[in-house]
Protein backbone atom coordinates (compact mmCIF):
# COMPACT_ATOMS: atom_id res chain seq x y z
CA UNK A 1 0.00 0.00 0.00
CA UNK A 2 1.42 3.58 -0.98
CA UNK A 3 0.66 7.09 -1.44
CA UNK A 4 0.68 6.40 -5.04
CA UNK A 5 -1.57 3.28 -4.99
CA UNK A 6 -4.79 4.07 -3.41
CA UNK A 7 -7.09 1.45 -5.36
CA UNK A 8 -5.16 -0.71 -2.63
CA UNK A 9 -5.74 1.83 0.33
CA UNK A 10 -8.18 1.04 2.62
CA UNK A 11 -11.39 2.86 1.61
CA UNK A 12 -10.83 2.89 -2.08
CA UNK A 13 -10.24 -1.03 -2.80
CA UNK A 14 -13.77 -0.89 -4.31
CA UNK A 15 -11.78 1.09 -6.81
CA UNK A 16 -10.59 -2.47 -8.30
CA UNK A 17 -14.07 -3.02 -9.61
CA UNK A 18 -13.61 0.23 -11.51
CA UNK A 19 -12.34 -2.05 -15.00
CA UNK A 20 -15.52 -4.31 -14.70
CA UNK A 21 -17.58 -0.96 -13.69
CA UNK A 22 -17.00 0.05 -17.00
CA UNK A 23 -17.55 -3.01 -19.13
CA UNK A 24 -20.67 -3.52 -17.42
CA UNK A 25 -19.86 -6.77 -15.72
CA UNK A 26 -20.76 -6.14 -12.22
CA UNK A 27 -23.65 -7.60 -10.39
CA UNK A 28 -26.03 -4.89 -9.23
CA UNK A 29 -24.69 -5.12 -5.59
CA UNK A 30 -21.18 -4.69 -6.67
CA UNK A 31 -22.15 -1.50 -9.09
CA UNK A 32 -24.45 -0.20 -6.06
CA UNK A 33 -21.18 -0.98 -3.83
CA UNK A 34 -19.50 1.25 -6.64
CA UNK A 35 -22.03 3.64 -7.23
CA UNK A 36 -22.37 4.69 -3.56
CA UNK A 37 -18.43 4.87 -3.38
CA UNK A 38 -17.84 7.20 -6.38
CA UNK A 39 -20.47 9.82 -4.60
CA UNK A 40 -18.61 10.23 -2.10
CA UNK A 41 -14.75 9.48 -3.55
CA UNK A 42 -13.34 12.65 -5.45
CA UNK A 43 -9.72 10.38 -6.09
CA UNK A 44 -12.09 7.31 -7.49
CA UNK A 45 -13.76 9.66 -9.85
CA UNK A 46 -10.87 10.85 -11.39
CA UNK A 47 -10.01 7.48 -11.42
CA UNK A 48 -12.82 6.49 -13.22
CA UNK A 49 -12.49 9.22 -15.75
CA UNK A 50 -8.94 8.27 -16.67
CA UNK A 51 -9.72 5.19 -16.82
CA UNK A 52 -12.39 5.56 -19.34
CA UNK A 53 -9.56 7.25 -21.74
CA UNK A 54 -7.50 4.33 -21.36
CA UNK A 55 -10.00 2.03 -22.23
CA UNK A 56 -10.91 3.92 -24.84
CA UNK A 57 -7.77 4.38 -26.64
CA UNK A 58 -7.09 0.78 -25.95
CA UNK A 59 -10.11 -0.95 -28.29
CA UNK A 60 -8.95 0.91 -31.11
CA UNK A 61 -5.48 -0.36 -30.71
CA UNK A 62 -6.64 -4.01 -30.93
CA UNK A 63 -9.50 -3.13 -33.49
CA UNK A 64 -6.94 -2.09 -35.96
CA UNK A 65 -4.60 -4.67 -36.24
CA UNK A 66 -4.49 -6.57 -39.53
CA UNK A 67 -6.80 -9.52 -39.86
CA UNK A 68 -6.10 -12.94 -40.19
CA UNK A 69 -5.51 -14.23 -43.66
CA UNK A 70 -8.58 -15.14 -45.87
CA UNK A 71 -6.51 -18.33 -46.64
CA UNK A 72 -7.42 -19.32 -42.30
CA UNK A 73 -11.03 -19.93 -42.90
CA UNK A 74 -10.35 -22.12 -45.69
CA UNK A 75 -7.38 -23.87 -44.18
CA UNK A 76 -9.41 -24.47 -41.47
CA UNK A 77 -12.95 -25.83 -43.33
CA UNK A 78 -10.43 -28.11 -45.55
CA UNK A 79 -9.49 -29.77 -42.05
CA UNK A 80 -12.70 -29.92 -40.82
CA UNK A 81 -13.81 -31.90 -43.95
CA UNK A 82 -11.63 -34.29 -43.58
CA UNK A 83 -13.09 -35.60 -40.35
CA UNK A 84 -16.84 -34.94 -40.40
CA UNK A 85 -17.26 -38.61 -39.62
CA UNK A 86 -15.31 -39.06 -36.43
CA UNK A 87 -17.57 -36.62 -34.74
CA UNK A 88 -20.93 -38.35 -36.30
CA UNK A 89 -19.85 -41.51 -35.12
CA UNK A 90 -19.06 -40.34 -31.40
CA UNK A 91 -22.37 -38.25 -31.54
CA UNK A 92 -23.67 -41.65 -32.31
CA UNK A 93 -22.32 -43.73 -29.90
CA UNK A 94 -23.20 -41.09 -27.23
CA UNK A 95 -26.46 -41.26 -28.30
CA UNK A 96 -26.60 -45.46 -28.49
CA UNK A 97 -24.93 -45.48 -24.68
CA UNK A 98 -26.04 -42.39 -23.30
CA UNK A 99 -22.68 -41.24 -22.09
CA UNK A 100 -22.48 -37.45 -20.80
CA UNK A 101 -20.72 -35.57 -23.69
CA UNK A 102 -17.48 -35.26 -21.63
CA UNK A 103 -17.07 -38.72 -22.05
CA UNK A 104 -16.83 -39.27 -25.28
CA UNK A 105 -14.16 -41.81 -26.84
CA UNK A 106 -14.01 -43.62 -29.98
CA UNK A 107 -16.51 -45.92 -31.57
CA UNK A 108 -15.17 -49.30 -32.56
CA UNK A 109 -17.49 -49.10 -35.78
CA UNK A 110 -15.48 -45.56 -37.05
CA UNK A 111 -12.77 -47.25 -38.61
CA UNK A 112 -15.11 -49.67 -40.66
CA UNK A 113 -17.32 -46.46 -41.47
CA UNK A 114 -14.26 -44.18 -42.21
CA UNK A 115 -12.88 -47.00 -44.65
CA UNK A 116 -16.08 -47.89 -46.66
CA UNK A 117 -16.83 -44.13 -47.19
CA UNK A 118 -12.56 -44.19 -48.64
CA UNK A 119 -13.82 -46.42 -50.77
CA UNK A 120 -17.04 -44.53 -51.83
CA UNK A 121 -14.95 -41.27 -52.27
CA UNK A 122 -11.88 -43.10 -54.52
CA UNK A 123 -14.70 -44.29 -56.40
CA UNK A 124 -16.68 -41.20 -56.76
CA UNK A 125 -13.40 -39.68 -57.99
CA UNK A 126 -12.62 -42.26 -60.38
CA UNK A 127 -16.05 -41.93 -62.12
CA UNK A 128 -15.12 -37.59 -62.01
CA UNK A 129 -12.30 -38.18 -63.83
CA UNK A 130 -13.32 -40.88 -66.61
CA UNK A 131 -13.05 -39.82 -70.31
CA UNK A 132 -15.67 -37.03 -71.04
CA UNK A 133 -18.92 -38.39 -73.05
CA UNK A 134 -20.38 -36.56 -76.01
CA UNK A 135 -23.17 -35.10 -74.02
CA UNK A 136 -24.35 -34.08 -70.47
CA UNK A 137 -25.96 -36.90 -68.27
CA UNK A 138 -28.08 -36.70 -66.06
CA UNK A 139 -27.34 -38.33 -62.10
CA UNK A 140 -30.82 -38.35 -61.06
CA UNK A 141 -29.50 -35.85 -58.24
CA UNK A 142 -32.07 -33.92 -56.16
CA UNK A 143 -31.56 -29.95 -57.17
CA UNK A 144 -31.24 -27.07 -55.32
CA UNK A 145 -28.33 -24.38 -54.12
CA UNK A 146 -26.29 -22.45 -55.90
CA UNK A 147 -25.17 -24.36 -59.46
CA UNK A 148 -21.41 -23.52 -60.97
CA UNK A 149 -20.06 -25.25 -64.29
CA UNK A 150 -16.66 -25.77 -63.95
CA UNK A 151 -13.90 -27.25 -66.72
CA UNK A 152 -10.44 -28.89 -64.39
CA UNK A 153 -7.57 -28.48 -66.07
CA UNK A 154 -6.49 -31.40 -67.72
CA UNK A 155 -3.17 -32.10 -65.87
CA UNK A 156 -5.11 -31.37 -62.42
CA UNK A 157 -3.99 -34.00 -60.13
CA UNK A 158 -7.08 -36.14 -58.41
CA UNK A 159 -6.34 -35.16 -54.89
CA UNK A 160 -6.31 -31.58 -55.73
CA UNK A 161 -10.02 -31.49 -57.55
CA UNK A 162 -11.15 -33.18 -54.36
CA UNK A 163 -9.31 -30.71 -51.79
CA UNK A 164 -10.96 -28.19 -53.88
CA UNK A 165 -14.55 -29.71 -54.35
CA UNK A 166 -14.27 -30.55 -50.17
CA UNK A 167 -13.17 -26.64 -49.71
CA UNK A 168 -16.09 -25.45 -51.72
CA UNK A 169 -18.71 -27.79 -50.22
CA UNK A 170 -19.50 -28.78 -53.10
CA UNK A 171 -20.60 -31.99 -55.05
CA UNK A 172 -20.96 -32.53 -58.83
CA UNK A 173 -24.94 -33.05 -60.12
CA UNK A 174 -23.80 -33.17 -64.02
CA UNK A 175 -21.12 -33.81 -66.79
CA UNK A 176 -19.08 -33.87 -68.40
CA UNK A 177 -20.67 -32.58 -71.30
CA UNK A 178 -18.72 -32.01 -74.77
CA UNK A 179 -16.59 -29.11 -72.88
CA UNK A 180 -15.50 -31.80 -70.03
CA UNK A 181 -17.79 -29.62 -68.00
CA UNK A 182 -18.98 -30.39 -64.77
CA UNK A 183 -22.01 -29.29 -63.13
CA UNK A 184 -21.27 -28.41 -59.21
CA UNK A 185 -24.23 -27.60 -56.65
CA UNK A 186 -22.67 -25.51 -53.41
CA UNK A 187 -24.17 -26.72 -50.52
CA UNK A 188 -23.07 -23.11 -48.87
CA UNK A 189 -26.70 -21.01 -48.44
CA UNK A 190 -24.60 -17.96 -47.92
CA UNK A 191 -24.05 -15.68 -51.03
CA UNK A 192 -21.70 -13.75 -49.72
CA UNK A 193 -19.30 -17.14 -48.74
CA UNK A 194 -20.56 -18.48 -52.27
CA UNK A 195 -18.77 -15.41 -53.99
CA UNK A 196 -15.86 -15.48 -52.01
CA UNK A 197 -15.53 -19.57 -52.42
CA UNK A 198 -15.39 -19.09 -56.01
CA UNK A 199 -13.58 -15.99 -56.80
CA UNK A 200 -10.83 -18.84 -54.33
CA UNK A 201 -11.45 -21.46 -56.60
CA UNK A 202 -11.10 -19.43 -60.01
CA UNK A 203 -7.98 -18.02 -58.90
CA UNK A 204 -6.57 -21.87 -59.00
CA UNK A 205 -5.06 -21.45 -62.26
CA UNK A 206 -3.35 -25.07 -62.24
CA UNK A 207 -6.96 -26.34 -61.14
CA UNK A 208 -9.74 -24.21 -63.22
CA UNK A 209 -9.64 -23.89 -66.76
CA UNK A 210 -12.93 -21.97 -66.33
CA UNK A 211 -15.79 -21.43 -63.79
CA UNK A 212 -19.16 -20.06 -64.33
CA UNK A 213 -21.86 -19.64 -62.47
CA UNK A 214 -24.98 -21.51 -63.79
CA UNK A 215 -28.01 -20.06 -65.06
CA UNK A 216 -30.33 -21.56 -62.32
CA UNK B 1 -17.73 -36.52 -48.71
CA UNK B 2 -20.51 -36.97 -46.65
CA UNK B 3 -23.74 -35.47 -47.81
CA UNK B 4 -24.92 -36.19 -44.01
CA UNK B 5 -22.72 -33.34 -42.87
CA UNK B 6 -23.93 -30.75 -44.48
CA UNK B 7 -27.66 -31.82 -43.21
CA UNK B 8 -29.79 -28.25 -42.80
CA UNK B 9 -29.21 -26.75 -39.60
CA UNK B 10 -30.78 -26.76 -36.44
CA UNK B 11 -28.39 -24.83 -33.86
CA UNK B 12 -31.62 -23.66 -31.81
CA UNK B 13 -32.57 -25.77 -28.66
CA UNK B 14 -30.39 -23.55 -26.04
CA UNK B 15 -31.38 -19.96 -24.49
CA UNK B 16 -30.03 -17.93 -21.74
CA UNK B 17 -29.24 -14.58 -19.93
CA UNK B 18 -25.67 -14.90 -19.56
CA UNK B 19 -23.07 -12.81 -21.50
CA UNK B 20 -23.15 -14.24 -25.29
CA UNK B 21 -22.89 -12.98 -28.52
CA UNK B 22 -26.00 -13.44 -30.82
CA UNK B 23 -26.49 -13.46 -34.26
CA UNK B 24 -29.49 -12.60 -36.91
CA UNK B 25 -30.50 -16.23 -36.13
CA UNK B 26 -30.77 -15.89 -32.79
CA UNK B 27 -28.31 -18.75 -32.11
CA UNK B 28 -26.72 -18.17 -28.94
CA UNK B 29 -22.60 -19.45 -28.66
CA UNK B 30 -23.79 -22.29 -26.48
CA UNK B 31 -26.72 -23.48 -29.13
CA UNK B 32 -24.12 -23.51 -32.02
CA UNK B 33 -21.30 -25.50 -29.83
CA UNK B 34 -23.77 -27.84 -28.73
CA UNK B 35 -25.05 -28.21 -32.59
CA UNK B 36 -21.02 -28.47 -33.70
CA UNK B 37 -20.93 -31.84 -31.03
CA UNK B 38 -23.68 -33.03 -33.27
CA UNK B 39 -21.05 -32.84 -36.29
CA UNK B 40 -23.44 -29.86 -37.79
CA UNK B 41 -20.60 -28.15 -40.22
CA UNK B 42 -22.83 -25.19 -40.72
CA UNK B 43 -22.68 -24.25 -37.51
CA UNK B 44 -19.88 -24.94 -37.21
CA UNK B 45 -19.15 -22.04 -40.22
CA UNK B 46 -21.51 -19.87 -38.12
CA UNK B 47 -19.79 -20.66 -34.74
CA UNK B 48 -16.20 -20.12 -36.75
CA UNK B 49 -17.68 -16.63 -38.01
CA UNK B 50 -18.18 -15.40 -34.76
CA UNK B 51 -14.78 -16.55 -33.38
CA UNK B 52 -12.03 -16.12 -35.48
CA UNK B 53 -11.36 -12.81 -34.99
CA UNK B 54 -11.39 -13.08 -31.27
CA UNK B 55 -9.02 -16.08 -31.77
CA UNK B 56 -6.75 -14.26 -33.42
CA UNK B 57 -6.84 -11.46 -31.70
CA UNK B 58 -6.23 -13.33 -28.13
CA UNK B 59 -3.78 -15.82 -29.32
CA UNK B 60 -1.58 -12.77 -30.40
CA UNK B 61 -1.28 -11.65 -26.77
CA UNK B 62 1.01 -14.91 -26.64
CA UNK B 63 2.96 -14.86 -29.92
CA UNK B 64 4.04 -11.81 -31.44
CA UNK B 65 3.92 -12.99 -35.33
CA UNK B 66 0.85 -13.39 -37.45
CA UNK B 67 1.38 -16.60 -39.00
CA UNK B 68 1.91 -18.30 -35.54
CA UNK B 69 -1.37 -16.89 -34.16
CA UNK B 70 -3.01 -18.14 -37.21
CA UNK B 71 -1.76 -21.86 -36.45
CA UNK B 72 -3.28 -21.11 -33.30
CA UNK B 73 -6.42 -20.38 -34.24
CA UNK B 74 -5.91 -23.39 -36.47
CA UNK B 75 -5.42 -25.86 -33.60
CA UNK B 76 -7.77 -24.57 -31.67
CA UNK B 77 -10.94 -24.68 -34.32
CA UNK B 78 -10.12 -28.22 -35.01
CA UNK B 79 -9.87 -28.62 -30.88
CA UNK B 80 -13.76 -27.21 -30.87
CA UNK B 81 -14.23 -28.78 -33.74
CA UNK B 82 -13.65 -32.40 -32.28
CA UNK B 83 -14.08 -31.37 -28.43
CA UNK B 84 -17.41 -29.38 -28.31
CA UNK B 85 -19.47 -32.05 -26.84
CA UNK B 86 -17.07 -31.16 -23.60
CA UNK B 87 -18.86 -28.23 -23.69
CA UNK B 88 -20.68 -28.06 -20.64
CA UNK B 89 -24.17 -25.73 -20.74
CA UNK B 90 -23.36 -24.27 -16.99
CA UNK B 91 -20.16 -22.54 -18.31
CA UNK B 92 -19.74 -19.28 -20.45
CA UNK B 93 -19.15 -20.83 -24.30
CA UNK B 94 -16.88 -18.14 -25.12
CA UNK B 95 -14.59 -18.83 -21.76
CA UNK B 96 -14.34 -22.57 -22.93
CA UNK B 97 -13.25 -21.41 -26.22
CA UNK B 98 -10.95 -19.09 -25.08
CA UNK B 99 -9.46 -21.28 -22.46
CA UNK B 100 -8.83 -23.51 -25.35
CA UNK B 101 -7.31 -21.01 -27.33
CA UNK B 102 -5.26 -20.20 -24.16
CA UNK B 103 -3.70 -23.62 -24.16
CA UNK B 104 -3.05 -24.20 -27.82
CA UNK B 105 -0.97 -20.68 -27.35
CA UNK B 106 1.03 -22.14 -24.37
CA UNK B 107 1.50 -24.66 -26.13
CA UNK B 108 2.50 -22.76 -29.14
CA UNK B 109 4.94 -20.72 -26.70
CA UNK B 110 6.64 -23.51 -25.02
CA UNK B 111 7.32 -24.97 -28.47
CA UNK B 112 8.52 -21.78 -29.45
CA UNK B 113 11.04 -21.50 -26.62
CA UNK B 114 12.22 -25.06 -27.14
CA UNK B 115 13.25 -24.13 -30.52
CA UNK B 116 15.47 -20.76 -29.95
CA UNK B 117 16.87 -23.03 -27.17
CA UNK B 118 17.80 -25.52 -29.44
CA UNK B 119 19.26 -22.97 -32.27
CA UNK B 120 22.64 -22.61 -32.31
CA UNK B 121 23.90 -18.65 -30.95
CA UNK B 122 25.57 -18.02 -34.11
CA UNK B 123 21.88 -18.18 -35.56
CA UNK B 124 20.40 -16.70 -32.76
CA UNK B 125 20.60 -12.69 -33.92
CA UNK B 126 18.59 -14.78 -37.19
CA UNK B 127 16.27 -15.85 -34.99
CA UNK B 128 15.52 -12.83 -33.11
CA UNK B 129 14.61 -11.24 -36.15
CA UNK B 130 11.99 -13.10 -37.14
CA UNK B 131 10.38 -12.44 -34.43
CA UNK B 132 8.38 -8.93 -35.74
CA UNK B 133 4.91 -9.10 -35.70
CA UNK B 134 1.71 -6.99 -35.81
CA UNK B 135 2.64 -5.25 -33.50
CA UNK B 136 5.58 -3.89 -35.07
CA UNK B 137 4.10 -3.49 -38.44
CA UNK B 138 1.34 -1.63 -36.68
CA UNK B 139 4.14 1.10 -35.49
CA UNK B 140 5.83 1.20 -38.04
CA UNK B 141 2.61 2.22 -39.75
CA UNK B 142 1.47 4.60 -37.42
CA UNK B 143 4.41 6.04 -35.36
CA UNK B 144 2.33 8.30 -33.61
CA UNK B 145 0.15 6.27 -31.95
CA UNK B 146 2.25 5.07 -28.90
CA UNK B 147 -0.45 2.51 -27.28
CA UNK B 148 0.57 -0.16 -29.40
CA UNK B 149 4.09 0.22 -28.22
CA UNK B 150 3.10 0.71 -24.59
CA UNK B 151 0.74 -2.42 -24.97
CA UNK B 152 3.57 -4.58 -26.38
CA UNK B 153 6.04 -3.05 -23.52
CA UNK B 154 3.66 -4.74 -20.76
CA UNK B 155 4.11 -8.05 -19.91
CA UNK B 156 2.11 -10.91 -21.29
CA UNK B 157 0.30 -11.12 -18.18
CA UNK B 158 -0.84 -7.43 -18.01
CA UNK B 159 -1.40 -7.57 -22.05
CA UNK B 160 -3.64 -10.65 -21.16
CA UNK B 161 -5.82 -9.16 -18.78
CA UNK B 162 -6.34 -6.03 -20.21
CA UNK B 163 -7.35 -7.91 -23.11
CA UNK B 164 -10.16 -10.07 -21.60
CA UNK B 165 -11.38 -6.77 -19.63
CA UNK B 166 -11.61 -4.35 -22.17
CA UNK B 167 -12.00 -6.39 -25.27
CA UNK B 168 -13.53 -9.33 -23.75
CA UNK B 169 -15.90 -7.69 -21.61
CA UNK B 170 -15.18 -10.54 -18.82
CA UNK B 171 -16.30 -10.52 -15.40
CA UNK B 172 -13.66 -10.75 -13.01
CA UNK B 173 -14.92 -14.26 -12.31
CA UNK B 174 -15.05 -15.30 -15.82
CA UNK B 175 -11.22 -14.24 -15.79
CA UNK B 176 -10.59 -16.11 -12.90
CA UNK B 177 -11.62 -19.65 -14.04
CA UNK B 178 -9.68 -19.41 -17.41
CA UNK B 179 -7.25 -18.13 -15.86
CA UNK B 180 -7.40 -20.38 -12.78
CA UNK B 181 -6.38 -17.62 -10.84
CA UNK B 182 -8.03 -16.23 -7.03
CA UNK B 183 -10.33 -13.27 -7.81
CA UNK B 184 -8.87 -10.53 -5.71
CA UNK B 185 -5.50 -11.93 -7.79
CA UNK B 186 -7.34 -10.87 -10.90
CA UNK B 187 -8.87 -7.49 -9.22
CA UNK B 188 -4.94 -6.72 -8.78
CA UNK B 189 -3.54 -7.69 -11.63
CA UNK B 190 -5.88 -5.64 -13.63
CA UNK B 191 -5.11 -2.72 -11.25
CA UNK B 192 -1.22 -3.50 -11.89
CA UNK B 193 -1.29 -3.76 -15.38
CA UNK B 194 -3.31 -0.33 -15.64
CA UNK B 195 -0.61 1.02 -13.76
CA UNK B 196 2.12 -0.40 -16.38
CA UNK B 197 0.00 1.12 -19.38
CA UNK B 198 0.07 4.39 -18.08
CA UNK B 199 4.12 4.54 -17.30
CA UNK B 200 4.93 3.19 -20.16
CA UNK B 201 2.71 5.53 -22.13
CA UNK B 202 4.33 8.39 -19.94
CA UNK B 203 7.67 7.25 -21.13
CA UNK B 204 6.85 6.86 -24.65
CA UNK B 205 4.80 10.21 -24.93
CA UNK B 206 5.86 12.39 -21.70
CA UNK B 207 4.39 15.45 -22.84
CA UNK B 208 1.51 13.90 -24.11
CA UNK B 209 -1.68 14.12 -22.40
CA UNK B 210 -2.16 10.55 -21.35
CA UNK B 211 -5.01 9.38 -19.57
Amino acid sequence: VSDQDPALSTGHAVSLLLPWYLNGRLSPAERQEVDDHLRQCPECRDELKSLLRLAGEMKPSWESQPPPSSELRIRVLSQISKSPVASLADAQERRQLGRAPAQRRRSMAFPALAASLIVIQFAAILWMMRAPPTEVISRGIASGGTRIKIVFQPTAREADIRDALSNIHARIVDGPDAGAAYMLQLLNESPADTARELAALGRRKELVQHIELAAP
Amino acid sequence: MSATIYRAAHCHGSTGTRWMSIDESGDTDGALLTAVARGDVRCFERFYARFERRMYQYALNFVRDSSSAEEIVVDSMLAVWNGAAGYLQTALASTWVLGIVRHKALDAVRRQQRHRDQVPLDLAAEVSDTSRGPYDSANDATLGNVMHKAMHSLSEDHREILFLTFYEDLSYAEISSLLSIPENTAKTRAHYAKLKLREHLTRLEPEGALP
